[in-house]
């Protein structure tokens, strides 16, 4: 019922929207990257320093974001003929070559609110493209900066940027485990407090509201519900043996793990709403886990040692017609869907455990990974970006690389064993 | 519902910023000129209202969690031998045949004692499969009890998965230490009292 009166709210929206702004789409919608096309090029962009106080903070989270995507070519800050408090001469930047110019100036307001005015510029069509004003507590100078970020990420490329998502994991030593919040960047690391012996497959809802996990207490995995709206964690599904949480289904009552429930691992969906309502998928005598589920939500992948040696397999939504996918390697888990379309990422065992992308149908298998043992991926909301575990530096820590494999670094202390990477959905 | 969605968090005394999507507010100038090629210019004046975000803080006992604690036996670890399995494999071994009658026999004449078997595994294999694989091994082991007539009632099982180690040697031989189900016997306290 609500739902159906937002659509409508929404389409009254864009129905004014659309009859205001039809004449100028043209200009509205120019995009200066596709990033979808393979053959992009990468958009010389500068981005100058911001002035007054905490400028440079700010243009450095900007630059930082913009950097990581690998979309834009940064042109050397030594190289501007302009400074940030000289008006915008497009004859500056196009002798560097720069196609867009980020300017911006910072004041603050009683003392503790910063006001942030950012101005894009098209250097070839001697334009502004986007002026707008950004007004926070100083403590959310970093929320604000991604903030500023997603928006000149959206206006170059017409897509929504990562961000402001966040990426959860798990910590903590022997006795006891926690989850933690980070942004994607690794910045702002924070504890939630939920101990645990052990924690294992966080996932997020796709509204960003729950985080549900696996978690062991007692000698019992159960499934917990972490509800950030009241602040409650929630016992959801409990039995005998070892319950691992696979994936929510696309309505979001659902959720889809393996349990041990009956003797050996197999697949169920459950209802949240209605735990007594569970779907058997599978019926092996060995091991069936991990399921993911499509985008789409008529298929999952998951690992199955039906084949003597654990591969990962794809059947529909109701358990039907098992294929397999992966023939190369004899250790092939963790598979994870690809949240835009037909790409599977999933951890082989090649001198340690790596990263690979596979196709849904078995073709395109790609190494991302080489150094370490790598495990546990998970994408970026926008699918552009992989988060993963990595013991490459001896103890186990959280890295980001792109989607191809491209620019791997840490992002989480050296000193914190941490494992279990989840990335939020851009909602949250 | 976005809107419900606003801060996370601070447990434990560490700051936990949450976000909800900024209001924005889009008011188009009324300088755009659609006519002209070059000349076009595009203002988008916005202003960002603050971020719905604030720093809540919350109690670590704010997370409420039902359940209870266990305690109500006596735990012996090492009365039995380990039961080892191969790589990536949960088939009980013909060597450890002996150590499983051996172990069956006493349980069939101390009925009143519970057993808790633990599935472990090396840490060369993933985190999640691994824990499954813990769980295919103790119930391999469990099976073979049932085989006995030791009764399912006297029987848990628990998988560690790859998360607690005998061995730390990065070799074949400190890994075969780890795959292994464990025995461990439980005495009820009231009983044993």
């Amino acid at each position: 019922m609500k739902n159906k009166l937002r659509v409508k709210v929404l389409l009254i929206f864009f129905g004014l929207f659309f009859s205001i702004f039809i004449p100028f789409t043209s200009c509205e919608s120019k995009v200066y990257i596709d990033i979808n096309s393979p053959l992009f090029k990468q958009l010389p962009i500068a981005i100058q320093e911001f002035s007054g106080p905490y400028g440079k903070e700010i243009s450095d989270v900007i630059s930082s974001d913009l950097e990581f995507t690998g979309l834009f070519l940064h042109i050397n800050p030594d190289a501007y003929l302009e400074t940030s408090a000289q008006e915008f001469n497009p004859k500056n930047w196009s002798v560097l070559g720069v196609e867009i110019v980020v300017k911006g100036s910072v004041e603050i307001e009683k003392d503790k609110d910063l006001i942030v005015m950012v101005f894009l510029y098209d250097v070839f069509e001697a334009k502004e493209i986007l002026k707008k004003e950004y007004q926070a507590k100083k403590e959310l100078i970093r929320t604000l900066s991604h903030s500023i970020a997603n928006d000149i990420y959206n206006k170059l490329t017409g897509e929504t940027g990562i961000f402001r998502s966040k990426i959860a994991f798990i910590s903590g030593d022997k006795k006891e485990k926690d989850i933690y919040i980070m942004d994607w960047d690794g910045n702002r690391i924070s504890k939630l407090g939920v101990k645990k012996e052990a924690i294992i497959s966080l996932r997020w809802s796709r509204d960003g509201t729950k985080l549900i996990y696996s978690a062991r207490r007692n000698r019992e995995w159960g499934i917990y519900c972490l509800d950030f709206v009241n602040m409650k964690e929630e016992k959801v599904f409990s039995s005998k043996g070892t319950n691992i949480l696979g994936d929510f289904l696309p309505k979001g009552d659902e959720i889809i793990i393996s349990s041990s429930k009956d003797g050996t691992p197999n697949i169920y969906i459950i209802n949240l709403k209605e735990s007594s309502k569970i779907k058997k998928l599978t019926s092996s005598y060995g091991i069936e886990t991990s399921p993911s589920i499509s985008p789409d939500g008529k298929y999952i992948t998951f690992v199955s040692d039906r084949g003597r040696t654990p591969q990962i397999y794809l059947m529909d939504i109701d358990g039907l017609n098992v294929n397999r996918i992966t023939f190369e390697g004899t250790y092939n888990t963790s598979p994870i869907w690809f949240p835009k379309g037909d790409l599977i990422a999933f951890v082989g065992l090649k001198v340690g455990n790596q990263i690979f992308t596979i196709e849904p149908d078995g073709s395109e298998l790609t190494q991302l990974t080489t150094e370490g043992n790598n495990e546990e991926p998970s994408f970026s909301p926008d699918g552009r970006c992989i988060v993963f575990s990595s013991d490459r530096n001896r103890s186990k820590s959280i890295y980001l690389m792109r989607t191809n494999g491209e620019n791997q670094k840490r992002i989480t202390p050296g000193n914190m064993e941490c494992f279990g990477p989840r990335w939020s959905s851009n909602n949250f | 519902m976005r809107k419900v969605l606003v801060g996370l968090i601070l447990v434990g005394g560490i700051v936990l910023i949450g976000c909800a999507p900024a209001k924005k507010i889009i008011k188009p100038e009324s300088t755009l000129v659609p006519s002209g090629k070059i000349s076009e210019k595009i203002e988008e004046k916005t202003i960002e209202i603050k971020p719905e975000e604030q720093l809540v803080k919350i109690d670590s006992e704010k997370i409420t969690t039902r359940e209870a604690t266990t305690g109500k036996y006596f735990e012996d670890e090492n009365m039995f031998q380990n039961i080892y399995f191969d790589y990536d494999k949960y088939e009980i071994r013909p060597e450890a045949k002996s150590v499983l009658a051996t172990a069956c026999s006493w349980f069939l004449k101390n009925s009143r004692v519970e057993i808790l078997i633990e599935g472990h595994c090396d840490e060369r294999g993933t985190t999640e499969y691994n824990l499954v694989l813990g769980d295919r091994r103790a119930k391999a082991v469990r099976d073979y009890l049932f085989a006995f007539g030791i009764g399912s009632e006297r029987i848990e099982t628990v998988s560690y998965g790859e998360e607690r180690p005998i061995s730390f040697e990065k070799t074949e031989e400190g890994w075969q230490k780890n795959r292994r189900a464990q025995f461990v016997v439980l005495n009820l306290k009231e009983l044993t009292k």
